[in-house]
């Protein structure tokens, strides 16, 4: 009957495919039938680029009446991995797990093992510290893609390149001392993978200044003070 | 106290760990004695009086590394979870997941689900075990009760095939829905999958053509 819709009889009525064309004839047809029940497929999309949503929408008119999502195969298989692995190994797929917040997910997993294995308290107090100090920075560069993506998806682009910039003056730091600046596994059962190289702590501070002065900068951008 | 040694159903180069010495291990501590220290004692007591059953629901109760655990009987899940929520001396309002544990030589008792409560009213934080044999792997769905554990009740079907009952829609969510098996019991080989698209298929690693 449709040019757009293809239909077939089954036992809850005819069921017409819509694949493309023009919406308005399409619904001006259905229309037609007894029950006006659409279900529409949204997507896959990709929400924000980290795997993929899609929706099965169930319509009455304009109201949605059910909702199903398939939020893609995002599983990684980690727990399965870390059956046939050290604990150290471990942090190797648990950093992983985040890629913009790493250290986070590496100390939990660290912290979680220690409890385990009873050896809280043996964890020196500078692993501790350096633990607390790199999660701290890891935070900021965390932040800086939130706040410049963010910024991005309103259509507004100078604040991403600003806050893309402070982000890699952290991942620096995070590349001085682990080697590497993501996935690091820089936190350890026990510890941490190696000491802070010299001159790590003085170079923090001249980039924490740094840091305080573009922050604000960065804010003129993105905080729109509504006057009167 | 069990223990696995080797490499795990993996021949040849297959010993992921880069040494041969990996031990497995299991350990499942045992029934804790009062007085159990922390809020502890005030959780199980608020909760005996609140559910008269309890001796009869409660297996066992573990304390270890300060956390608190109660193993359930699965018939009385259900009541003991509404319980746990609705006593105003309790409040545990927040179920933070449902996690599947495979122990499979835990006879009759091989699959576990274990409940991470939150009461954020009192600040305490608790755990419920569940067990069911692999050969009538149901438990009871703690929907109703929290419904944020639907999702989490899904996944744990999906990778252990522990069937919720009473759950509103029971489907996989993250393996496609065809897929045959639950990939994180224990005797689920890793990679040992060969990996199928519509029409192709990818063979596992281990079967695949060689070049040497």
């Amino acid at each position: 009957m449709s040019t757009f819709a293809s239909s077939r009889e089954t036992t809850e009525g005819t069921i017409y495919s819509v694949t493309g064309g023009d919406w308005d004839q399409v619904a001006s047809e259905i229309g037609s039938a007894k029950e006006e029940r659409v279900v529409v497929n949204m997507g896959p999309q990709h929400p924000s680029t980290h795997g993929v949503l899609r929706l099965m929408l169930e319509l009455e008119g304009e109201t949605i009446t059910e909702l199903r999502c398939g939020i893609g195969y995002l599983h990684t298989g980690i727990e399965k991995n870390t059956e046939f692995r050290t604990w150290t190994q471990g942090v190797t797929f648990v950093t992983r797990m985040d890629y913009l917040s790493p250290l986070f997910n590496e100390t939990t997993y660290c912290l979680g093992v220690e409890k385990l294995l009873g050896i809280t308290n043996d964890v020196p107090e500078r692993a501790s510290v350096i633990r607390v100090m790199m999660m701290e920075l890891n935070r900021i560069s965390s932040h800086m893609v939130a706040l410049g993506t963010g910024a991005l998806e309103l259509g507004a682009i100078t604040p991403m390149f600003f806050a893309f910039r402070e982000r890699e003056k952290v991942l620096d730091v995070f590349e001085k001392v682990s080697g590497l600046r993501m996935n690091m596994a820089y936190i350890r059962p026990g510890g941490v993978s190696q000491d802070l190289p010299e001159g790590t702590v003085s170079g923090i501070r001249e980039l924490i200044k740094d840091l305080r002065k573009n922050f604000k900068d960065n804010a003129k951008l993105l905080i729109v003070i509504q006057s009167g | 106290m069990s223990e696995q040694k080797g490499s795990f159903g993996i021949q040849g180069t297959g010993d992921t760990s880069g040494y041969g010495g990996l031990v497995r291990s299991s350990f499942s501590p045992t029934s804790a004695q009062k007085p159990y220290g922390s809020y502890f004692d005030e959780v199980t007591d608020e909760l005996e009086r609140a559910f008269p059953e309890f001796n009869d629901a409660i297996e066992k109760v573990v304390v270890d590394r300060g956390e608190l655990t109660l193993h359930i009987k699965r018939q009385r899940l259900f009541d003991v979870a509404k319980t746990l929520r609705d006593t105003e001396t309790l409040r545990f309002e927040v179920c933070l997941g449902v996690s599947g544990v495979h122990y499979p030589e835990d006879s009759q008792r091989e699959l576990h689900a274990v409940y991470e409560l939150l009461s954020m009213t009192h600040n305490r934080r608790m755990r419920l075990e569940v067990s069911a044999p692999e050969s009538d792997p149901h438990i009871p769905s703690l929907v109703e009760v929290w419904a944020g554990t639907n999702w989490h009740e899904r996944e744990a079907y999906d990778m252990f095939g522990i069937i919720f009952d009473g759950h509103p829609a029971l489907t996989r969510i993250l393996m496609p829905d065809d897929w045959p098996g639950h990939p994180q019991r224990k005797d689920y080989p890793l990679g040992g999958i060969a990996v199928e698209y519509v029409g192709a298929t990818i063979p596992s690693p281990d079967n695949r053509r060689s070049y040497r």
